[in-house]
């Protein structure tokens, strides 16, 4: 049951990302389902969020919520056979059979540690079942369900992940299995999406990005049932679907996934307030007006969903924040001007940076970076817009937890540790893409199918 | 894609995939903690039927490890909610103890002004976890 209750919105934003998208060819239609995958997840936390601020019975929700999703995926059904869909590649055997046999082999040696790690910690990492499962398991209450709204740690987090949890628990019941299969959803919905973005340029670097991408480390939080992979991958397919060129469905996609990652980390808030506004003067100084118009009012119809529940959210709710009397206390300007503690958090973050991955002898992060600087010696403007929006979001990102480390109330250490392999862990992907997504784009567009 | 670039890919993956397997054949020769949460959580579900509609209830953990004590409340809220715990028992009517509560737990100086109401089995370490409320003054 909990799988049919994940399947029928991801199956309807699937047929929505397929009419949007119009996907030539099988790694286009992967490409779709990928972002179907993680997009219907975080959509379906929207009408149940909102059900349960109406204060309606959680009884009732299973039969709304099948027939929402039920009409959904009957309205974006597209009747016309995709373009090309069977089209018969006309790629040599030999550039293609040799990647996919490695992308194969990646896939399942992260299967076999997505497996076993999941043995390890059913119930995912620390954070996963103290913050974001007993949220859900408030959600999911029939009364009380605003409870989780008391001044507590991290109260006012959004609530995607909580919410489309709670969601699975009302229709199917509790299950521990529900946080880890959206978990696992998530990561391997992040895999997809790069691999197939990749393959249409080059499947070699298809292969090299699903290695980089699926570390040990970044499986180790795919697995930890934590927000930070569901926010990555909002991050990854905002930035893969304006590739190779940008069109108003494809900036409405990309609007919607920048607003489910506001919904999902406040460090998405961050990225929705910075994403949007680069992109949209971007468009208007690249396209002619009436273009730049219509991409602009696509963008903002995407973000439109998760941007008013989240306005709900903070006006209805008002979810109680001890942070910033906390920071106020605590003396920001006197942090701010301390040498020594900026010194304390860049060193931090160099020597925590360059060992990410979980690998036993170095750090991926070195082949990234090497990657990154070869693409920067190497660059083509074609790719630009949607490099822009990964770079921007993950400086975004990044940006905002360096301001957080150098004002925060708590312990600065106990903080950096807590945290810095989440946040690297929420970038990844975008770094990852970005990285590889330099090396081919005029063919990609040339070849779009297999 | 360029010859280098095929070079860089090749060096790229082998390291990948070497990395990869390496990981996983470290976890797959590491033994499986026991999961303590799932028993602790069913036994702390149990005390749904006991708990008053509304008001805050008081916790008190009883594990020695300060970080178990920690993950014991949390796994308490987990499975309680929508009942708001506390370790403050400045406002609770109720109080819980556990997971490996037992007889001796009366005498925590933390529940003097609680008397004990009854107590479930099916705690950790063969504990049990115990319901305390506030004595009529």
């Amino acid at each position: 049951v909990t799988a049919l209750a994940l399947t029928l919105p991801i199956l309807a934003t699937t047929l929505a990302a397929r009419r949007l998208m119009r996907p030539v060819g099988w790694v286009q239609f992967v490409e779709c389902a990928a972002i179907g995958a993680g997009l219907g997840i975080g959509l379906s936390s929207i009408p149940f969020f909102l059900w349960r601020l109406l204060e309606l019975p959680v009884r009732t929700y299973p039969i709304v919520d099948g027939a929402l999703w039920g009409v959904v995926a009957v309205l974006a059904y597209d009747r016309r056979r995709p373009a090309d869909m069977a089209a018969r590649s006309t790629t040599r055997v030999a550039t293609w059979a040799l990647p996919l046999v490695v992308t194969a082999l990646i896939l399942f040696l992260s299967a076999l540690v997505v497996n076993a790690r999941l043995a390890h910690v059913p119930h995912g990492e620390w954070d996963a079942w103290a913050y974001w499962q007993v949220r859900a398991s408030f959600l999911a209450a029939p009364e009380g369900w605003r409870n989780t709204f008391r001044p507590f740690t991290g109260s006012d987090y959004p609530l995607m992940l909580p919410a489309a949890v709670a969601r699975v628990w009302t229709i199917a019941g509790y299950s521990a299995a529900a946080p880890a299969v959206i978990s696992v959803l998530f990561t391997m919905s992040t895999a997809a999406l790069l691999i197939a973005s990749l393959w249409k340029s080059a499947p070699l670097l298809a292969a090299t990005g699903a290695g980089l991408l699926l570390v040990p480390e970044f499986l180790y939080h795919g697995t930890g049932q934590c927000a930070d992979v569901p926010l990555g991958f909002f991050l990854l397919t905002s930035a893969v679907v304006l590739f190779p060129g940008t069109t108003v469905r494809r900036a409405c996609i990309a609007g919607a996934a920048i607003g489910l990652a506001a919904w999902t980390k406040n460090e998405g808030l961050v990225v929705a307030a910075t994403v949007p506004a680069v992109l949209a003067a971007v468009m208007w100084r690249r396209e002619a007006p009436a273009m730049a118009r219509r991409l602009i009012a696509g963008l903002l119809m995407g973000l439109a969903p998760a941007t008013i529940v989240l306005v709900l959210y903070h006006v209805v709710i008002d979810p109680p924040s001890d942070l910033p009397a906390l920071v106020a206390d605590a003396g920001p300007l006197g942090k701010l001007l301390d040498v020594s503690r900026h010194r304390t958090i860049w060193r931090f973050i160099a020597s925590h940076t360059a060992q990410w991955g979980l690998w036993a002898l170095f750090s991926p992060v070195w082949f990234v970076a090497a990657w990154t600087v070869a693409g920067a010696i190497r660059r083509d403007t074609s790719t630009s817009l949607s490099i822009l929006a990964a770079r921007t979001a993950a400086l975004a990102i990044l940006t905002g937890t360096y301001v957080v480390y150098v004002l925060t109330p708590h312990d600065l250490a106990w903080h950096m540790q807590t945290s810095w392999t989440r946040i690297v862990a929420q970038v990844w992907p975008v770094a990852v893409w970005t990285s590889l997504a330099w090396v081919e784009p005029i063919r990609a567009r040339a070849r779009p199918g297999l | 894609v360029t010859a280098s670039a095929r070079l860089a890919a090749g060096c790229t993956l082998v390291a990948c995939v070497v990395q990869l397997a390496i990981y996983q054949y470290q976890l797959a020769r590491a033994p499986v903690p026991a999961d303590l949460i799932t028993p602790a959580q069913a036994a702390f579900a149990a005390l749904h039927v006991d708990l008053p509609a509304t008001g805050t209830v008081g916790f008190v953990p009883t594990l020695a490890d300060p970080n178990l004590a920690s993950a014991s409340f949390f796994v308490a809220q987990y499975a309680l909610a929508p009942h708001v715990l506390a370790l403050d028992l400045d406002d609770a009517r109720i109080v819980i103890a556990g997971p490996t509560a037992s007889a001796a737990t009366d005498a925590d100086p933390r529940l003097l002004g609680f008397t004990f109401v009854g107590e479930r089995s099916g705690g950790i370490e063969g504990g049990s976890i115990r319901l305390y409320r506030r004595a009529v003054q």
